[in-house]
């Protein structure tokens, strides 16, 4: 039988729906007995879901500046036909 | 911030040299760019290897075949600069990966009984749904920070993987990781940051 450390280590299989057939009835026979680990799977769910919410990073305006004015000045260097 | 009706025009555009093109991709793609170089080499040289990978990106523009994304495509050219800057040095890849492995496990051992059963169970969440989450700004900040504190290839997965929505293929193939390695890495950053959510929803203190 599995135990509570065992699930908290299949918590992403579990999320990402990743488990073999057997291993799945093994996990859900846990999940029914034990509340701890439902709401441990319930909260890493969440977690999940939320940094796929989240914006990924971008640089700020000055960075952004920074590059493209390296960029355009390489575009200049290997073609110099090209317009800004 | 221009709007390109889809991959093909703004690709025609980059050819062209257009500088909001490049503006609109440096902003969309260089956070990732700058995760994926420092995943490989560490962040000395990092940025080092994305200017490297720019110019081989302007160059290699007109050859772009469409196979993957745009985004797939110049994460790979990141990566390729790296390893071969590597090389050059010759030092050995995947000695981050390794060590991510070794020393991180999942949840503190503390946490279970010497029976595997919880010995300081989940507590109640008060915020609890990903809507109320992203909505506090406080846990929003936490979560930003526990990212933040991620080593570089957890924080690549987690940026490509959950925030990109890249395929875990790709991914692997960006960073040179076997899937395998990429799922334990994914779940030990996804406990970190569970971990760092839960220790500001209650009074009980998890060491991060």
């Amino acid at each position: 039988m599995l135990s509570c450390k065992d699930i908290s280590h299949l918590t992403s299989e579990i999320i990402d729906n990743e488990l073999s057939f057997s291993m799945r009835i093994k996990v859900k026979f846990h999940l029914f007995m034990c509340h701890s680990c439902r709401n441990f799977v319930k909260q890493m769910r969440a977690t999940a879901d939320t940094l796929k919410q989240l914006k990924p990073k971008q640089p700020n305006e000055d960075e952004i500046n920074q590059q493209v004015e390296k960029i355009m000045g390489v575009i200049k260097e290997l073609d110099p036909t090209k317009h800004k | 911030m221009t709007n390109y009706p889809n991959e093909q025009a703004l690709i025609k555009q980059l050819i062209s040299g257009d500088e909001q093109a490049y503006r609109h991709v440096v902003k969309n793609y260089q956070s990732s760019m700058l995760y994926v170089a420092r995943s490989i080499v560490g962040t000395s040289i990092a940025d080092e290897i994305v200017q490297d990978a720019w110019l081989s990106v302007i160059k290699a523009l007109p050859k772009f075949e469409g196979r993957s994304s745009l985004k797939t495509w110049i994460l790979r050219i990141v990566s390729n600069s790296a390893k071969s800057r590597l090389r050059k040095e010759s030092r050995q890849f995947a000695a981050g990966d390794a060590a991510d492995l070794e020393i991180l496990s999942s949840l503190p051992s503390e946490k279970f009984n010497d029976n595997g059963s919880w010995a300081t169970p989940p507590k109640h969440w008060d915020i609890a749904s990903p809507d109320a989450l992203i909505a506090s700004e406080e846990l929003n900040n936490i979560v930003r920070r526990a990212i933040d504190k991620l080593p570089s290839l957890q924080q690549s997965i987690v940026t490509l993987r959950e925030m990109e929505g890249l395929k875990m293929e790709d991914i692997c193939k960006i960073l040179e990781i076997s899937e395998s390695n990429s799922r334990v890495l994914l779940h030990r950053a996804r406990t970190k940051i569970w971990q760092a959510i839960d220790k500001h929803q209650g009074k009980e203190n998890v060491e991060l």
